[in-house]
């Protein structure tokens, strides 16, 4: 006779957490780090708002900083599906990206706090940390690597995608740091200026701004 | 506690000649440095820069008020001597962009030769360092866009605002990305493409290729 207990949860040992709980956790995780720094960060507190036991707790992390790990990777992976969804609604190159660039936005402004600690407050907690964001952001080059082909017959820079980025990182890190998050969308066609100039070159590049704050 | 001997350019260049030997308060704001750029500032004990230097806490205490004092001092330190080597590059009797392209050189030497004080500069103080380094960051990084800002006199379309600042932070993930992998030695050779990102916003695309190939001829000839 079949059983009535799912397979999943026969599987789980009495510590395992259940899907459901670990994104508690993660996201508590994140909001603890927003609210109080990672220096802090009351662990205790954390398993409360989540209704995680430390047993569970410790059964998958190893400690705080690993925990916090996942939680941001939960949160990049979360941002990297929803841009990518926006670079698949246009046909053309442009469009793609300003279609990315429009997810990406309405994430950030949507949750000014989660945006402040996916830029600044995980980043600045080490190293490591720094270089995962740093990775974070490099993982939408190739999202970018098409505009090459629209440059005609210019040989463009090897590193023009990461040029490309990093204007695009500096405006978000100082609006995000500013206060100015909610209207991030509001910033949209300056933005994608400066993400197609380094491959289209001005005068291109204006003119799909134009296009961006026509909404056409 | 306020800036000493070891935050004079002329000082430190001498320092980094080999021409003196540092003071306890050189080798301790050497040491945050350091130690910042392997750990993240957020991270960095005193307590293991003062066993890094050997100097007693004492003595840490008589020359700053606490590990932001120092870590700061080592901010400062490298703002200086950017502003220093920016300046020097920034001869009136050069054509503008042959300013803006040895200005950036100057500042990729720079940041190549010291990597701790640059990753400090580029990356602790726009984000772990708090409010105080945070404005010398953003202080930097304003001088840098009234810089860049002339380069619009040349425009061949009207950018948007953003661009300028946008212009900078293409170049600054470039630095960041090197700082990062511990690659800072590869700085220089980034040359060609940084000046492409900063002027093409303003240029029409072909000249801001060709001031490309002038960097890369710059690099070809040994600076």
């Amino acid at each position: 006779m079949a059983s009535l207990v799912p397979d999943a949860i026969i599987r789980m040992t009495p510590t395992e957490m259940e899907p459901a709980a670990r994104d508690r956790l993660l996201d508590s995780m994140l909001i603890a780090l927003a609210e109080q720094s990672r220096a802090v960060l009351s662990l205790p507190g954390v398993l409360a708002d989540a209704g995680v036991s430390e047993a569970e707790f410790a059964a998958e992390y190893t400690d705080v900083d690993a925990c916090l790990a996942a939680a941001y990777q939960r949160l990049t992976a979360r941002i990297e599906t929803v841009v990518r969804a926006g670079c698949e609604s246009g046909e053309e190159w442009p469009e793609r990206v300003r279609g990315a660039l429009g997810a990406l936005l309405g994430e950030l402004a949507g949750d000014p706090q989660m945006a402040r600690v996916l830029t600044r407050t995980y980043p600045s907690i080490d190293a490591t940390a720094q270089a995962r964001y740093q990775a974070f952001v490099e993982s939408f080059a190739p999202m970018l690597s098409g505009g090459r082909e629209l440059a005609g017959s210019a040989e463009l820079p090897a590193e023009v995608e990461a040029l490309a980025l990093g204007a695009l990182e500096a405006i978000l890190f100082e609006e995000i740091e500013s206060g100015r998050a909610a209207e991030l969308l509001e910033l949209a066609p300056s933005i994608l200026f400066s993400l197609l100039v380094p491959f289209l070159g001005p005068g291109q590049a204006t003119a799909e701004m134009e296009k961006a704050r026509r909404g056409s | 506690m306020g800036s000493q001997a070891a935050d004079q350019p002329e000082r430190r260049q001498q320092l980094n000649q080999g021409l003196l030997a540092p003071t306890e308060r050189e080798r301790l704001i050497a040491a945050m440095a350091a130690t910042c750029a392997e750990k993240g500032y957020a991270a960095t004990e005193v307590a293991e820069v003062l066993s890094r230097t050997g100097v007693q806490r004492k003595v840490f205490e008589k020359n700053f008020a606490g590990k932001a004092d120092c870590a700061l001092s080592a901010v400062d330190q490298i703002l200086a001597e950017t502003t220093r080597a920016a300046a020097s590059a920034f001869r009136p009797e050069l054509a503008d962009w042959e300013k803006l392209l040895r200005g950036v050189q100057a500042l990729l030497e720079l940041f190549a030769a010291q990597p701790s004080y640059a990753r400090l500069a580029c990356i602790e103080a726009r984000g772990a360092m708090g409010a105080e380094a945070y404005e010398r960051y953003t202080a930097g990084i304003r001088v840098l866009i009234a810089m860049l800002d002339r380069a619009r006199a040349y425009a061949a379309v009207s950018a948007p605002a953003s661009a300028t600042r946008a212009a900078i932070g293409g170049p600054e993930f470039l630095i960041r990305r090197e700082l990062i992998g511990g690659r800072a030695e590869r700085l220089p050779q980034l040359l060609p493409d940084i000046i492409y990102g900063t002027v093409v916003p303003f240029l029409d695309q072909q000249e801001a290729l060709g001031y490309a190939e002038l960097a890369r001829e710059i690099l070809r000839n040994g600076g």
